[in-house]
């Protein structure tokens, strides 16, 4: 953590980053804020290893502990070799509650993926297609589903199960508004809703079992702002599209229009690679430029 | 010797809008003759070329794998790796030209150059191009049929 600048820093504390910044800026602090998702998974891999290995070993070691003791009540061992092994124990335990902790804490701080598998690639694309000089205004909320996010809770009727809860999150982790050569206004708001389904049930011995199951469902929305002065909305354009079915189109007030689209990711949806690709999301921008036509002259 | 200290370099950059490079020329293509920048020139088959034409030229023969591995590998395996260098515009260009396709795109081009290429057939016809008296540039896009001052279509 010392190694990184203060914005990051406040990032990950916080879960959220946001401001207005040039490209060049936003991809070195997105790409130094990946670096650190990168270094934290490691490190928090590294700590489980840990504890599960000093918890392999520890269970040999408390054997064979245990075998000296049972030893030393009959015959006369010497007493070091029996407080060797006991300090050998401690230290084995010491590294599994420091793997654990150190495991959790750092489960603590994770933010998602999203923004290392789609913003980053995106913005590396679109960079020249960006106004030079223009800053680029972001909001990024990095902390996935935590409670703060819980948009409902309930019980399902439960079926074959002892107990169903759905819970759903609604998280919009990114927006984003930059502004494209010639003053056009390009703005993305990308939702994830999560739905958590916790499921109780009895097995035939008796115990209960817990599962939970993750379902995400992304909704992208792109809007394109033109300058009038030099494009505009083209209803036969939007008449000849070939937008598919599932892309929702609707056009504001102002001479913008707005696409949307929603990606459905299961099972195990809260996996860091269920993301939409950064290839869909310029792709819903070139939907959206190809709806324009040059404005009228004069206009 | 060529003087290029008052050619600027005519590749075209952007994604949604394409735009000149508008960098100091050093070379001119081999393949199309425009004027290059150094960090868009490129060697292919011994011939010095533009991103463009070498991308043209690397769809006619068989890919390298490298510059095959999809979009989803663009992020740190090929990008990071190519960045600023000629490759990364090839590859850019690239994937630029077969995301028009797959989107069925066509680009808007703010530039001031009439080299031919797939993505912007409108800069071989001068009725395509409307010219801004204050940005001096063009602003058209290929398939739209220009109008003369009644308003009537122009003929081809």
């Amino acid at each position: 953590m010392s190694g990184h600048s203060e914005p990051i820093r406040q990032a990950v504390k916080e879960g959220r980053i946001q401001g207005q910044h040039s490209v060049n800026t936003w991809l070195s602090l997105l790409g130094e804020l990946d670096r650190y998702k990168v270094e934290r998974d490691s490190l928090r891999h590294r700590c489980s290893k840990l504890a599960g290995r000093a918890l392999f070993v520890l269970s040999l070691m408390g054997t064979a502990t245990y075998l000296i003791w049972l030893f030393s009540q009959h015959r006369h061992i010497h007493p070091a070799i029996l407080v060797a092994a006991y300090a050998l124990d401690l230290v084995l335990a010491g590294m599994i509650i420091f793997g654990t902790v150190g495991y959790i804490w750092l489960r603590g701080k994770v933010v998602i993926n999203d923004f290392s598998l789609l913003l980053i690639p995106a913005l590396k694309m679109i960079k020249d297609d960006l106004k030079p000089g223009s800053l680029i205004k972001l909001k990024l909320d990095l902390r996935g589903p935590v409670k703060e996010k819980i948009l409902r809770e309930r019980k399902l009727p439960p079926g074959d199960y002892v107990k169903l809860t759905e819970t759903i999150y609604s998280d919009r982790w990114l927006e984003m508004e930059a502004v494209l050569v010639k003053g056009h206004r390009l703005i993305f708001r990308i939702t994830n809703k999560y739905l958590k389904y916790k499921s109780t049930r009895r097995n035939p011995r008796g115990k209960f079992k817990f599962k939970t199951k993750w379902k995400k469902i992304v909704t992208v929305t792109g809007s394109i702002r033109p300058n009038a002065q030099r494009l505009q909305i083209d209803p036969v354009k939007l008449q000849d599209s070939k937008i598919s079915g599932k892309t929702k189109f609707k056009s504001k007030k102002g001479g913008s229009c707005r696409l949307s689209r929603k990606y459905k990711f299961k099972p195990n949806a809260i996996a860091d690679s269920m993301t939409v690709t950064p290839k869909e999301l310029i792709g819903l921008s070139l939907n959206l430029c190809s709806f324009l036509s040059p404005s009228a002259p004069g206009k | 010797m060529k003087d290029f200290s008052k050619l600027s370099c005519r590749t075209k950059k952007g994604l949604l809008f394409l735009r000149d490079c508008a960098e100091i020329a050093s070379a001119w293509c081999g393949r199309c003759g425009r004027p290059i920048c150094s960090r868009h020139q490129m060697m292919v088959e011994s011939l010095l070329a533009c991103p463009e034409c070498a991308a043209a030229l690397e769809k006619e023969e068989p890919q390298d794998s490298e510059y095959t591995t999809g979009w989803e590998d663009v992020r740190e395996e090929v990008y990071d790796r190519l960045a600023d260098t000629p490759q990364a515009a090839e590859y850019t260009t690239q994937e630029r030209n077969r995301l028009y396709v797959e989107f069925g795109y066509i680009p808007f081009f703010y530039g001031s150059h009439h080299y031919y290429s797939d993505s912007d057939f409108q800069t071989f016809d001068n009725r395509f191009i409307e010219h801004d008296p204050k940005d001096g540039p063009i602003l058209a896009q290929a398939g739209q049929t220009a109008k003369d001052d009644t308003g009537d279509e122009l003929e081809s």
